[in-house]
């Protein structure tokens, strides 16, 4: 196999994508090398380790980390084994520490990682052994965009800012709304989908198309039809993207909450919120960004989030066919007690396991296995060419903008796929 | 009544009181299992509150060693400003069971085949006099379409009091699950 391979997966234009790119194990483990081993990836969001000591734990592909708070308000992420055998020094999903105390033999780390001490550490180590070399392994990189927290283990990587690059643009539409940013409302629900990452993310890059029919019990007609008349798809960098709602210039305030007309969330406690706090939005978003309402977005290569619904998720490789998602809740920081409380119940009805479209949109995700299992048909390549061409730039806003219907986020997410494959080298036989 | 109160044994309901809440839960996993999603409704009072917290692997405190507080399962759920699997009433759930009667409501159709096993009934008084505390355990054996094969246990607490269509109605219902990570794609059905 040759990187021309590569282009056989995903064909120059992004119109053809293969069943291999989901199904096939050995791509699979290349993908968490040159994929997940490289890339920058969500670890966390700063309000939920607010104070020194505080934790999480994370998963970086399949790489367990955790997420920690240090001295100065620094954060640090650390792949979550001991230096002397390889066990979890850290056995909590959350939680507040002075130290990470291995269970085998109590190697003994701080918040920082930074090697602290082990029994017998004088008596029984030689005199070249040095602290400074025996802490947890650092992730290379870490930084925040809007309290989203992001790693990687790649030194090289470009930085946090150039790798989202204008997707920072329409972000802040989400994130930085009001002084304060968002804070999130909770642990995360976890679940597992019989299914490849990709596709959940694939899903959130900017697929307006599906909701008129998997979500048809849900999102009436009507709606489907107001969705497809004003909503766009963005891709501000290759393999980001959105679905963009822009409202019309003389949109009253009382539109502007980020839901959708009749989904749980949009209550009136909510809307009014939003209509108090437009004023500010205005100013910190400018003219433009405070009139867009966006839909979901995909950062590359698996986070997520869902503007209408409150949500950012994580879709977390676990084998070819299997997903484990992560997804939190959040919601304005300095919003009252009333609000976060309607936006929470507003999320559970509507996302995560029990939710009504995340069903459904599960449902899917699990039943396309069934068709990039199918070897035999390894010839026949997914369809990826709707609106082809209807791309274009606009002097207003960045990135490649199209119809609410055109795949092309979908598109350049599978090219930024292949690039980072292809940045590996050729594929072993 | 928002937590789970596993500490409190209370006082045992009179056999005849308690056998009947008993055949009632019994009654209302059956209805379950049969798909009669709206009738369940009828189990439910309408100022209904409805809880599945999240559960997490948490850590105890070091004051706490040597004691039952060190580990208590509290402490492993969300609390009750925090993200749930589900926080909602009956208005919420009527919605929920309205989605499952269209045959393009894709994650039920075709539904799964669910079955829920009720031990550990515990049924005492509280400070009300027509208002039970009910415990009991369930087992979800869960399956759909060919293969998605799943088991799910966890706690009910229930409040229940006397009246509604079933002699019973169900006040308040909080789920202590017995997963940390999901193992399905959706919760795609009642407990």
């Amino acid at each position: 196999m040759q990187n021309q391979t590569l282009s056989d997966l995903v064909s120059d234009n992004g119109t053809r994508v293969s069943r291999r790119v989901f199904g096939d194990e050995t791509l699979y483990k290349e993908e968490l090398r040159r994929v997940f081993h490289k890339s920058w990836l969500y670890l966390a969001h700063e309000s939920e380790i607010p104070n020194v000591g505080d934790y999480v734990s994370a998963t970086m592909g399949e790489t367990p980390v955790i997420v920690t708070r240090g001295k100065g308000n620094k954060v640090h992420a650390l792949l979550n084994a001991c230096r002397h055998r390889g066990v979890a020094v850290c056995r909590a999903n959350r939680g507040n520490t002075r130290a990470f105390v291995c269970p085998y033999h109590a190697w003994t780390y701080g918040i920082d990682g930074r090697f602290m001490g082990a029994p017998f550490r004088k008596e029984a180590y030689p005199d070249d052994f040095d602290n400074k070399d025996w802490g947890l392994v650092p992730v290379a990189k870490v930084a925040s965009y809007c309290g989203l927290i992001f790693g990687t283990f790649d030194e090289e990587a470009e930085s946090l800012d150039e790798h989202l690059g204008d997707m920072r643009y329409y972000l802040d539409v989400t994130f930085d709304r009001r002084a304060g940013g968002v804070e999130i409302l909770g642990p995360p629900q976890k679940w597992i989908l019989e299914s490849n990452w990709k596709l959940p993310a694939e899903n959130q890059v900017g697929d307006n198309y599906h909701a008129g029919h998997l979500h048809g019990t849900f999102v009436s007609q009507p709606a489907y039809d107001e969705i497809l008349d004003i909503a766009q798809n963005v891709c501000p960098k290759r393999g980001h993207g959105l679905g963009l709602r822009i409202m019309p210039e003389g949109t009253a305030p009382t539109s502007m909450f980020p839901g959708c007309e009749g989904v749980p969330g949009a209550s009136p406690i909510v809307r009014e919120y939003y209509e108090e706090v437009y004023a500010e939005t205005q100013e910190r978003l400018g003219e433009l960004r405070s009139r867009m309402r966006p839909l979901s977005h995909t950062v590359f290569p698996n986070f997520s989030l869902l503007h209408p619904t409150y949500t950012v998720r994580v879709s977390h490789p676990r084998g070819s066919h299997r997903a484990e998602i992560w997804s939190w809740a959040y919601a304005d920081k300095d919003a009252p007690d009333e609000v976060k409380d309607q936006i929470r119940k507003g999320y559970m009805l509507t996302f995560g396991p029990s939710g009504t479209l995340e069903k459904e949109d599960g449902e899917a995700w699990q039943q396309q296995v069934i068709g990039n299992k199918m070897e035999v048909a390894n010839d026949y390549p997914y369809y990826y060419g709707m609106g082809v061409g209807t791309e274009r730039r606009d002097e207003h806003m960045p990135g490649l903008i199209g119809p609410a219907l055109s795949e092309h986020p979908q598109r350049n997410y599978y090219l930024a796929w292949r690039e980072a494959m292809e940045r590996g080298g050729a594929l072993a036989r | 009544m928002s937590r789970i109160d596993e500490e409190r044994y209370g006082e045992s309901l009179p056999r005849d009181l308690a056998y009947r809440i008993e055949q009632f839960l019994y009654q209302e996993a059956r209805c379950l299992a049969s798909r009669r999603h709206r009738e369940w409704l009828t189990f439910l009072a309408d100022d209904l509150s409805y809880k599945i917290p999240i559960r997490f692997t948490a850590t105890g405190s070091l004051q706490d060693q040597e004691s039952d507080e060190l580990w208590r399962v509290e402490n492993e759920l969300s609390k009750p400003d925090e993200t749930h699997f589900m926080d909602e009433g009956k208005l919420e759930l009527t919605a929920r069971i309205a989605k499952t009667g269209y045959l393009k409501a894709w994650a039920f159709s075709p539904p799964p085949r669910t079955r829920m096993h009720i031990s550990n009934v515990e049924a005492s008084s509280t400070d009300y006099d027509d208002e039970y505390r009910v415990l009991s355990n369930f087992l979800i054996f869960y399956s759909r379409h060919d293969h998605e094969q799943q088991l799910y246990s966890g706690m009910r607490e229930d409040r229940i009091r006397p009246g509604g269509q079933r002699g019973f109605e169900i006040a308040s219902r909080v789920i202590t699950p017995d997963w940390n990570v999901f193992q399905g794609a959706a919760l795609n059905f009642f407990i």
